[in-house]
C-alpha cells in the first residue's frame, strides 16, 4: 500500500510542520489566519447551537405528544398543533425570563456598562477536547469587546475575555486550570484565590488556616488585583478542606452559574482590568 | 482520493470537533471525534495515512480551538501513526481492534497533549485530569468508534486503491 512507503516521509514532514507551526504560533504571525478561521466558524457554531436547542425542544415536545396520543387519539392532531405552539411560547417565555434576569442584574450594577451576547460555541469542561474548557461568544471587536473584560450572567461570574476576533470572542472560564480569581467570603471578608480544576471544579485556595469558613458561605470577587470588579458572585462553599499541618486551608466551591446550560452572557465593557504584568515590568 | 476532498474532510473534522462535539456532551464529557476519525483511518489505511490525517485534523482542531498550533496536532499525529501499526494485523477486521486502538490512542493523545500544555506552562493536575476527563472520554470514544468505524470502513472500501494525489 502506498501509505506504507509514505510513512517515513510523512513522519518527517509531520515533525517539521509541527515544529514550524508551534514556532509560528508562538510569534503571533498566525493571528490573522486564526481570526479568519474563527470568523468563518462562528456562523457554523451558531447554526449548530440553534439546531441543538431546536432538537432539545422538539424532543421534549415529542414526549408530550406520545402521552397525549395514548389518552385520546382523536385529539392528537389538535394537541400536536397546540403543543408546538406552546413550545414556541415556552421558548419565548424562557428567553424573556433570561433577558429580564440579565436586565435586573445590570440594574444592580449601574456603574458598569454591559454588552449582551449569545453563546455560540458552548464547550464546558473542555473546548476541542476534555482538557481545555472553552466558551465562544458572538460579540467581538466590532462590538467594542476587548481582552480581559469580565464575563458574567445574572447568576454570577463566568470568566474573562481571553481572545477577541472581529465577530466573536473566546472566554477563559473560571473553571479553566489557568484561571485564578481573587475572592472573598461574603460573611466575614476572608480572602483567597478561586482556581479552576480538572473536571470543571472550583477550589478556593490560600485561605488562612485560622479563618472561619463553612459550607454554604457565599464567595464573591474581592476586587483585589484589579482583574475583576468587586462583589460579583462566584459560588458557594461546598466542602472545606483543612489539615493541621498546612498554613492555609482550601474549599471546594460550587459555582452558581450552570456552565453546561449557558445560553447568554454579559461582557462588562467599561471595566478596565489592571495589567499587573505591565506594572511588574516598570522600574 | 482527491486531495481537496481529504482537506475538506480534515477541516470539517476540526470544525465538527469544536462545533458539534460540545452538543454531544454527556455528564460533562464529549467525544474526541477527530481522534476517532484519525484512529479509524490509520487502522484502515496504515501509518502513512494515519500520520497525514492526524496532522491535518490536528492542525484544524488547533486552529478552531484557539490553542497554540501543535497542541492537539502532536497527539493526533502520533495516534494516527500508532493506529497504522494495526493495519498490518490479521485481526484488523475484528471489531475489537478499533475498540482497543481507540482506547489506547485516547490515552496516548491526551498524555501527549498534557505534555505539550506542560511545556506551555499550563498548570497540570495529572491524576485529577485522568480521572475526570481522560478515562470517561475513553469510554465515550469507544462508543463513538463502534458507530463510526463501519462508516469509515465503507468509505475506505469505496476509495480503495485510490492514492491521494493531484488527479
Amino acid at each position: 500500500m502506498q501509505s506504507r512507503k509514505d510513512t517515513p516521509t510523512a513522519l518527517i514532514i509531520a515533525i517539521v510542520v509541527l515544529i514550524v507551526a508551534f514556532l509560528v504560533s508562538q510569534t503571533g504571525l498566525f493571528r490573522p489566519v486564526r481570526d479568519l478561521a474563527t470568523t468563518l466558524l462562528e456562523p457554523l457554531q451558531d447554526q449548530f447551537t440553534r439546531l441543538s436547542r431546536t432538537v432539545s425542544t422538539w424532543a421534549q415536545g415529542g414526549r408530550d405528544i406520545v402521552a397525549l396520543r395514548e389518552e385520546n387519539q382523536e385529539l392528537r392532531a389538535e394537541v400536536d398543533r397546540l403543543s408546538v405552539e406552546l413550545l414556541h411560547l415556552e421558548e419565548a417565555n424562557k428567553e424573556i425570563e433570561q433577558l429580564r434576569a440579565l436586565l435586573e442584574f445590570t440594574q444592580q450594577y449601574p456603574a458598569y456598562q454591559f454588552k449582551g451576547s449569545e453563546v455560540v460555541g458552548r464547550t464546558v469542561a473542555t473546548g476541542a477536547s476534555n482538557l481545555v474548557p472553552d466558551l465562544v461568544l458572538d460579540v467581538g471587536t466590532r462590538d467594542g469587546i476587548q481582552r480581559n473584560m469580565p464575563v458574567v450572567t445574572e447568576r454570577g461570574l463566568v470568566g474573562r475575555v481571553l481572545e477577541v476576533y472581529p465577530t466573536a470572542c473566546r472566554v477563559l472560564l473560571i473553571l479553566d486550570v489557568r484561571s485564578s480569581v481573587n475572592a472573598m467570603i461574603q460573611r466575614n471578608r476572608v480572602t483567597g484565590l478561586v482556581e479552576g480544576r480538572p473536571g470543571g471544579k472550583l477550589v478556593m485556595t490560600d485561605i488562612p488556616h485560622d479563618a472561619s469558613i463553612a459550607e454554604g458561605d457565599v464567595v464573591l470577587t474581592s476586587g483585589l488585583g484589579g482583574g475583576f470588579p468587586k462583589a460579583l458572585i462566584i459560588g458557594q462553599v461546598a466542602k472545606v478542606i483543612r489539615d493541621d499541618v498546612s498554613l492555609f486551608q482550601e474549599a471546594e466551591i460550587q459555582s452558581t452559574v450552570n456552565f453546561s446550560g449557558l445560553e447568554r452572557a454579559l461582557v462588562i465593557t467599561n471595566f478596565t482590568p489592571t495589567n499587573l504584568e505591565q506594572l511588574e515590568t516598570q522600574p | 482520493m482527491n486531495p481537496y476532498a481529504v482537506a475538506a474532510i480534515l477541516v470539517s473534522t476540526g470544525a465538527l470537533q469544536t462545533a458539534v462535539a460540545p452538543h454531544l456532551t454527556i455528564m460533562g464529557i464529549r467525544p474526541n471525534l477527530s481522534l476517532v476519525v484519525v484512529t479509524a483511518w490509520g487502522l484502515l489505511r496504515g501509518s502513512g495515512a494515519g500520520l497525514w490525517w492526524g496532522l491535518g485534523a490536528g492542525l484544524a482542531t488547533d486552529l478552531f480551538a484557539g490553542v497554540p498550533l501543535g497542541t492537539f496536532a502532536t497527539g493526533l499525529v502520533l495516534s494516527g501513526g500508532v493506529a497504522g501499526l494495526g493495519e498490518r494485523q490479521i485481526f484488523r477486521t475484528n471489531f475489537l481492534m478499533p475498540v482497543l486502538m481507540i482506547g489506547l490512542n485516547t490515552l496516548l493523545a491526551n498524555l501527549v497533549t498534557l505534555g505539550v500544555l506542560k511545556l506551555l506552562d499550563w498548570p497540570i493536575y495529572f491524576g485529577a485530569t485522568m480521572k475526570a476527563a481522560v478515562l470517561p472520554e475513553m469510554v465515550y470514544n469507544i462508543g463513538v468508534m463502534v458507530v463510526l468505524f463501519p462508516v469509515l470502513a465503507w468509505l475506505s472500501r469505496r476509495t480503495a486503491g485510490e492514492a491521494i494525489g493531484w488527479h
